[in-house]
């Protein structure tokens, strides 16, 4: 088979007995199991499993180097070695690129299929090759910040500094092969009735955040070129120098885009509230078109500190953040409808999602000052750096100001992908997780959104006072309470994943169709986990909520 | 009396067999996705590019270095080379709509040959430019942005090659031939991609 084909009959490991290959021969032969099979999948179901998986894994280590870094830049200034800005990049390179991104391709790779009706991902073997190149390039991406390579973003040595771009171009380019497959899954494999209107919001998010995401990260390909061609061949001088090399990347987490990362959690939550709401969802025009409108508005790609010194002044750019706002409200707007009717229970991805959405606004307001510039947002405090050396190099194109911005809007998405590994747990794995983890999740989310977020934010402010700057150590310690917080929130679920996954593959019971009983969408309709080839007909769809057309008999 | 059963092969005709299921253009969209990739990679780096040299030029400083050039006469024929073979691409594209096999094997070689034909050319202008990568922004931008499209060239030139052997192995035929039009879409992609650097590095120096 081709890396083009689609095939309707991919072999699953959920039955490994019954899943044959046919090959070229037209025989029919037995699919690998164990390892191997796992290895040469071309199942979505697997292969979501395996990239939730290693986000989460690469998510954990993300945040253990981001608080080892707080660590350091809470000590004196005597005590904080130079590698500091080393693990903050390689702490918002992996959060974004190994964890963020690539958890939403996961959950999209094993759900969106389900719910648009399709019997496999478009071209199972090119998502297959975007997982495995992912995680080699990621694994490189760590191999090249090891101090016996001292590579690295701004790196000491050429060659590990090199082998760091590579990895980021690697990275860059499988999450985008990725995406393509779930986008032409979305476009093309829906079945007769699914117009692009009646489709799960979850897809309909990732429709717009994938597109985002092609129409911007293939920038980081272009930027992670022109500084390794100079740092391999140049002086180097502009794009290699070890200084702003990092200020070059820096756009990738500043506000507009970093909301572009999040953007599926609105999908997640429409599609929670669309299970538990008792009827089916009012205003779910408006929610489609919020999420549309908030992709749009993050946009980012165009704010680029490093060759424009007048990024933050354009108009376009500070009427962007100003309105970002705004399609967030919308969807609070329609879910606080939907809630207001009623829920049939107020579950832990309910809580989850409810979390994530807040915290979004909580970010979208909070990037609005960092605009006005009388406020002196945007650029970091000399004194601040003076006595906290691990700021200097790290600071350079993102002001500390937006790293309080960008660790609540990660921390969202974090919790909004968690959000949906408790919702569609029994698809993924084959079991319900508990609930009640989720229920208590969500309050540690929060809290650690506002200890890590909260504190940066201030440091911002810190040159209108001597005492922030003073202050800063124990900024810098409560900023990693909350990294911690999150840590241990991120933790759990992937373990209860895992723990989860393994059980059902030990022979446990398994969840039914529709564990919550209140299923609308079509990925309800198929057994926990999905047989391959996910659905025995290709289901009739004729409304957004195909599961409830059988009870009231009415599209919409 | 029994009504005599005409053979099949001797069915009335006028009632059309019922038309085929749409087939998803599954490879068509998916190359359409990676291609939009394709474009911002370029779009984005000759922005950058451009932001570069304009500021450059706003301080009067050199902007190509000393001794190196830029000719048009390398790139020209690069260009005349990959339009050719996005002539001959969609030449491939029609014949196999046409189930003209023999025409399409033909054109489909000819673009591989356009894209050798590139491949050539770019390494003599290479030879031919004196530009030193340690020379500066100017030519560490020329040398990612023109090496990363023979990159895409290149990808360009295997997706063709494995679509004309798909179609030697006969899986395209005039009702399905999504391989060979995708493929050449991504030909045509790639040739765009030129024509601005064309236009922003060798045309507008």
């Amino acid at each position: 088979m081709a890396i083009t084909d689609t095939a309707t009959d991919m072999p699953s490991d959920t039955t490994p007995a019954a899943a044959t290959d046919t090959g070229a021969t037209g025989l029919a032969l037995p699919a690998p199991a164990g390892l191997v099979g796992v290895l040469g999948t071309g199942d979505h179901k697997t292969l979501g499993r395996l990239w939730i998986a290693a986000a989460g894994v690469f998510g954990m280590g993300s945040l253990g180097v981001l608080a080892w870094y707080l660590v350091e830049a809470s000590q004196d200034p005597g005590a904080q070695t130079g590698r500091a800005p080393l693990n903050l990049t390689l702490a918002v390179l992996g959060l974004v690129l190994g964890f963020v991104v690539p958890g939403f391709i996961g959950l999209a790779t094993a759900i969106v299929p389900l719910q648009v009706g399709a019997a496999t991902i478009a071209f199972p073997r090119a998502a297959a090759a975007a997982l495995w190149a992912w995680l080699s390039s990621a694994a490189l991406l760590v191999v090249s910040y090891l101090p016996a390579l001292d590579g690295g973003v701004g790196g000491g040595h050429v060659d590990g500094s090199v082998l760091t771009y590579l990895a980021l171009a690697g990275l860059v380019g499988s999450l985008l092969l990725g995406v393509v497959c779930v986008l032409t899954t979305i476009v093309t494999l829906r079945p007769a009735g699914m117009t692009l209107d009646r489709i799960p919001l979850f897809s309909w998010s990732m429709l717009v955040a994938g597109g985002l995401w092609l129409l911007t990260l293939p920038m980081l390909g272009a930027n992670a070129a022109f500084i390794s061609v100079d740092l391999k061949y140049g002086t180097p001088a502009l794009f290699g120098a070890r200084d702003l090399q990092w200020k070059q990347l820096s756009w990738m987490m500043l506000a507009p885009q970093v909301f572009a990362y999040a953007i599926p959690v609105l999908g997640i939550l429409g599609d929670v509230v669309t299970t538990f709401a008792k009827r089916r969802l009012p205003q779910r025009g408006v929610l489609l078109a919020a999420i549309g409108a908030f992709g749009a508005v993050s946009f980012g790609v165009y704010v680029q500190p490093a060759f424009d010194r007048f990024a933050f002044r354009q108009w376009a750019y500070i009427g962007q953040i100003v309105i970002l706002v705004l399609p967030l409200l919308g969807v609070l707007g329609s879910v606080a409808t939907a809630l207001r009717k009623g829920v049939s229970a107020v579950t832990g991805p309910l809580v989850l999602g409810l979390v994530s959405l807040l915290l979004l606004v909580l970010g979208a307001l909070t990037a609005i000052p960092f605009v006005i510039g009388p406020l002196g947002l945007q650029a970091t405090d000399g004194d601040l750096m003076e006595s906290v050396p691990a700021l200097r190099a790290a600071t350079e194109g993102p002001p500390v100001y937006t790293w309080g911005v960008f660790g609540i809007v990660a921390v969202a998405a974090a919790a909004g992908l968690v959000a949906g590994l408790f919702h569609w747990a029994a698809k993924t794995t084959g079991r319900q997780l508990p609930d009640s983890v989720a229920k208590v999740l969500a309050p540690v989310f929060l809290l650690g959104a506002l200890a890590w977020g909260v504190p940066l934010l201030v440091l911002g402010f810190a040159d209108r006072s001597d005492g922030i700057v003073d202050a800063a150590s124990v900024l810098f310690i409560i900023s990693l309470v909350g990294v911690l917080l999150v840590l241990a929130a991120v933790a759990v679920p992937v373990a209860l994943t895992v723990i989860s996954r393994a059980a059902v593959i030990g022979g446990a019971e398994r969840a039914d169709a529709d564990p919550w009983a209140t299923g609308a969408t079509l990925e309800w309709l198929t057994d926990s986990p999905p047989a391959p080839g996910n659905f025995s007909e290709p289901p009739d769809v004729i409304s957004p909520e195909p599961l409830l057309d059988a009870n009231d008999g009415g599209a919409s | 009396m029994a009504v005599p059963q005409l053979p099949a092969s001797h069915a009335p005709i006028g009632e059309a067999p019922p038309a085929p299921p749409a087939r998803p253009r599954v490879v068509a969209v998916g190359t359409a996705l990676a291609s939009v990739g394709v474009l911002v990679f370029f779009g984005g780096a000759l922005a950058v590019y451009a932001q570069i040299r304009a500021a450059a030029l706003e301080e009067r400083a050199t902007w190509i270095p000393e001794g190196a050039t830029l000719p048009l006469q390398q790139s020209n024929v690069i260009i005349l080379a990959l339009l050719m073979g996005s002539v001959t691409v969609q030449w491939a594209v029609d014949a196999i709509k046409r189930n003209d096999r023999p025409q399409a094997y033909l054109a489909l070689g000819l673009t591989e040959l356009m894209g050798f034909a590139t491949l050539n050319m770019a390494a003599y202008l290479y030879s031919v430019m004196q530009l030193d990568a340690s020379s500066g922004p100017m030519a560490v931008m020329t040398y990612a942005i023109t090496g990363a499209h023979v990159g895409v060239l290149v990808a360009a030139m295997i997706y063709l090659a494995l679509m004309a052997f798909r179609a030697l192995g006969g899986q395209f035929t005039g009702r399905q031939h999504d391989g060979v039009s995708a493929a050449a879409m991504f030909w045509h992609v790639q040739v765009v991609a030129f024509a601005f650097i064309w236009y922003t590095i060798y045309i507008t120096k």
